[in-house]
């Protein structure tokens, strides 16, 4: 390749070679990226073995114990696809360590977790998920009062959840260090849905 | 670079991620920059075209020849993405590109109107800037640029004439260095 034409000044040559050749694509393309090309059967998925923390196996262990104790006690049902794998919600927090998007960042933080879901979803894992409003939120107080100022400054808040299907917490977990929602500082915390 | 190759053959004949992020990173830094200027500094619609730019040569990396570096290539596919996404958005808005609007005759603007040069590229219409960043930023021929694009080489000479114009008028007085940043 060649070809500048004589037109250019010198002054205009030098703007132009000083330009930036190279700039930082956003965080999160390169996994977008890969999941589609995934989805599209040309690239294999590497097989990631991450470790489970112990801290996050006793909490996973206390919430497994309360949560079946709550679930049993609203009577939710949900019937499994496959019937007999266990199933597990992923609740979605964001506390102030969370790296919130500027507005214009917003689309594409929406497709890192989109293309996410969606690859787990073609694997038979996500059975589902939404992200819960960012505001509106109303609490119904024990005596019947009724709360529109739940959300306490600084504290962690639910931001959506995912339904996974997984072999057991540990796969679960697996599952859920993947999201892009640690990737931001994000905690997610795991609850298998007792079967009923 | 050598090992372009290497991690290109175990993409195509394996599907490996892994050799696909050594190249995602080492490649795509320049093809956002690229994607940047050819879409007016779109961000969205720059990584839209990133990522069909890799689907498009991981599809075609078992036929690529090797004639030319790997960047090159992708530069090209790049471009030919660019104008499918240019295409379907005409489709979509059903409304004509800038560069077929009929261009008014550059003025010379008033102060604080004045952009660095990268800003006065990203607002260039659409069918000059294409001409400009591909001859005066990445050293396309206009032969090449015609083959391209598929357009008459006289028609790239005159494009990139009219940008140039446009960008002078832009920048004026101080020229292109004037209110440079590094963005």
């Amino acid at each position: 390749m060649t070809g500048m034409d004589d037109d250019l000044t010198p002054d205009e040559r030098e703007a132009l070679g000083r330009l930036p050749r190279e700039s930082a694509p956003p965080r999160g393309l390169e996994d977008a990226t890969v999941a589609a090309l995934a989805r599209r059967r040309l690239l294999r998925r590497a097989h990631r073995t991450l470790p489970i923390r112990p801290w996050l196996a006793i909490a996973a262990s206390l919430l497994l114990f309360l949560g079946g104790v709550a679930i049993g006690r609203l009577g939710v049902t949900h019937q499994s696809a496959e019937g007999d794998r266990p199933r597990f919600a992923l609740f979605l927090y964001e506390g102030p360590e969370y790296d919130q998007p500027a507005p214009e960042g917003m689309a594409q933080r929406v497709r890192e977790y989109v293309a996410w879901a969606t690859e787990w979803r073609e694997n038979g894992v996500v059975e589902g998920g939404e992200k819960l409003r960012d505001d509106g939120d109303l609490a119904i107080e024990p005596d019947g009062r009724t709360d529109e100022a739940a959300l306490v400054p600084g504290a962690s808040r639910l931001a959506g959840y995912f339904v996974v299907q997984a072999d057991d917490r540990r796969a679960a977990a697996e599952i859920a260090r993947t999201c892009p929602h640690v990737r931001y500082g994000g905690r997610i915390v795991i609850r298998e849905i007792e079967p009923t | 670079m050598s090992d372009d190759r290497v991690l290109a053959d175990a993409v195509a004949r394996a599907g490996d991620e892994t050799a696909f992020r050594a190249l995602y990173r080492r490649h795509t830094p320049a093809l956002y920059r690229l994607a940047l200027r050819l879409g007016g500094g779109d961000g969205p619609w720059a990584e839209e075209l990133v990522q069909r730019t890799w689907i498009r040569a991981v599809e075609g990396l078992s036929s690529f020849a090797w004639r030319s570096s790997l960047s090159s290539w992708l530069g090209g596919i790049a471009i030919n993405c660019a104008r499918e996404l240019w295409r379907e958005a005409r489709t979509r808005s059903e409304t004509a590109l800038a560069e077929e609007i009929p261009v008014a005759a550059p003025r010379v603007l008033e102060p604080e109107e004045r952009v660095d040069l990268e800003r006065a590229i990203e607002r260039l219409p659409a069918g000059y800037r294409e001409v400009f960043v591909l001859h005066d930023v990445e050293g396309y021929t206009h032969e090449e640029i015609g083959g391209l694009l598929g357009i008459e080489s006289g028609t790239s000479k005159s494009q990139l004439a009219r940008a140039r114009q446009r960008l002078r008028a832009a920048l004026a007085p101080a020229g292109w260095r004037s209110d440079w940043r590094n963005r």
